[in-house]
C-alpha cells in the first residue's frame, strides 16, 4: 500500500455495522450493480468478510468478476472510505461465520427483522486498497 | 414505459440514493447521490451527485455508458434498482441545488430519528458543486431485502 492509502485497522469503527455499507459490483458484460450490505467484518490485516444473506446480483457478480468496491462510513467522524476488495472464498461454518451470524442476530433483534438478517455464508475478500474519500 | 407508474410516488420520498458505474475492466464505482428527478414520460432519471465523487464515474461513463441507481426507503428497506443508458451530464441549476439541500434535510432528519448524526451526514455527503447525470432506465429490479430479491420488475406488476 502507498502512503495515500489507509490501513484496515485505522477504520475499525466503520466495520462495526453501525452504519450500513454500500457495495458496487460489475457483471462480466460491464453492467454495474449497487446495494447495501449489513456487515463488513474484520478478519485480519488484509482480509474482511461480507455477509451473504440472499442469492442476489451482488453474489452472482462476484462469483464471475471478483472485484467489489465498498463505501464505508465511520460512525464517529462520518468520514467515508472506499475499499476495493477481491473475492476469495465463501465459508458456511467456522469462527468467522459464527461470529458474523451472532452479530447479525443482534442486529435482527434490535431492528425486528429476523427474516432479513439470516446469514447464509461469510464471503471472504482480500483488501486491495482503502482510500479516504 | 419501463418504470411502473406506482414508483413515481415512491421516488418522491427522501430515499437513500446511490449510483454506480463500471469500466471495461469491470471495476465498479459507487457514488453518493444527493437527490434525483424522474420523468415518467421518458423513463429518464437525473441524478444529482457532488462532483467530488464523480472523477472515476465520468471516466467509466466515457468507456461504458451504463448507469445504475438504487433507492431505498429507510424505515422499511423497500428498495429498487434502476439500470439504463447514460445520456449526458451538466452542472446543476440553482433550483436543483436548492432541492438537494431540502432533500438532504429530510433525509438526515430521518437518520437523526434513528440516532445518527445529521451534521455528520452533511459533512460526509454535501460537497458542492453538484453535477446532474441523466440516464434512461431500461430495467427495474426489486431490491427489498427478502428471499428471492433481485427479480426484474416488468411494467404492470404491483
Amino acid at each position: 500500500m502507498n502512503k495515500s492509502q489507509v490501513k484496515l485497522e485505522e477504520i475499525m469503527p466503520a466495520l462495526q455495522g453501525v452504519i450500513p455499507s454500500i457495495v458496487a459490483t460489475s457483471s462480466l458484460d460491464h453492467i454495474p450493480n449497487v446495494t447495501y450490505i449489513s456487515q463488513i467484518y474484520y478478519v485480519d490485516t488484509n482480509h474482511v468478510a461480507l455477509s451473504y444473506q440472499f442469492f442476489n446480483k451482488t453474489i452472482k457478480n462476484v462469483r464471475e468478476n471478483p472485484v467489489l468496491v465498498a463505501i464505508l462510513t465511520c460512525p464517529v467522524h462520518y468520514s467515508l472510505y472506499k475499499m476495493t476488495l477481491r473475492y476469495q472464498e465463501s465459508q458456511t461454518s467456522g469462527e468467522i461465520f459464527d461470529n458474523m451470524s451472532m452479530q447479525l442476530d443482534a442486529l435482527a433483534i434490535s431492528q425486528k427483522k429476523e427474516h432479513i438478517f439470516k446469514l447464509r455464508a461469510a464471503d471472504i475478500y482480500e483488501v486491495i486498497s482503502i482510500i479516504h474519500v | 414505459m419501463v418504470v411502473p407508474a406506482w414508483h413515481v410516488e415512491f421516488l418522491k420520498q427522501p430515499l437513500s440514493l446511490w449510483i454506480a458505474t463500471t469500466n471495461m475492466e469491470n471495476v465498479p464505482e459507487p457514488a453518493k447521490c444527493t437527490g434525483i428527478s424522474f420523468d415518467p414520460e421518458t423513463d429518464t432519471f437525473t441524478c444529482f451527485v457532488p462532483s467530488k465523487f464523480t472523477v472515476k464515474t465520468f471516466k467509466d461513463l466515457k468507456e461504458n455508458p451504463i448507469m445504475t441507481l438504487v433507492g431505498v426507503e429507510l424505515h422499511t428497506y423497500e428498495g429498487y434498482q434502476y439500470k439504463g443508458q447514460y445520456l449526458f451530464q451538466r452542472e446543476c441549476t440553482q433550483k436543483e441545488i436548492d432541492y438537494q439541500y431540502k432533500y438532504m434535510k429530510e433525509f438526515t432528519d430521518i437518520l437523526e430519528s434513528f440516532g445518527y448524526s445529521g451534521p455528520g451526514y452533511w459533512k460526509a455527503y454535501i460537497h458542492p458543486p453538484f453535477i446532474a447525470l441523466s440516464f434512461k432506465a431500461t430495467q427495474v429490479f426489486d431490491q427489498s431485502p427478502k428471499v428471492g430479491t433481485g427479480g426484474e420488475i416488468k411494467t404492470g406488476q404491483s
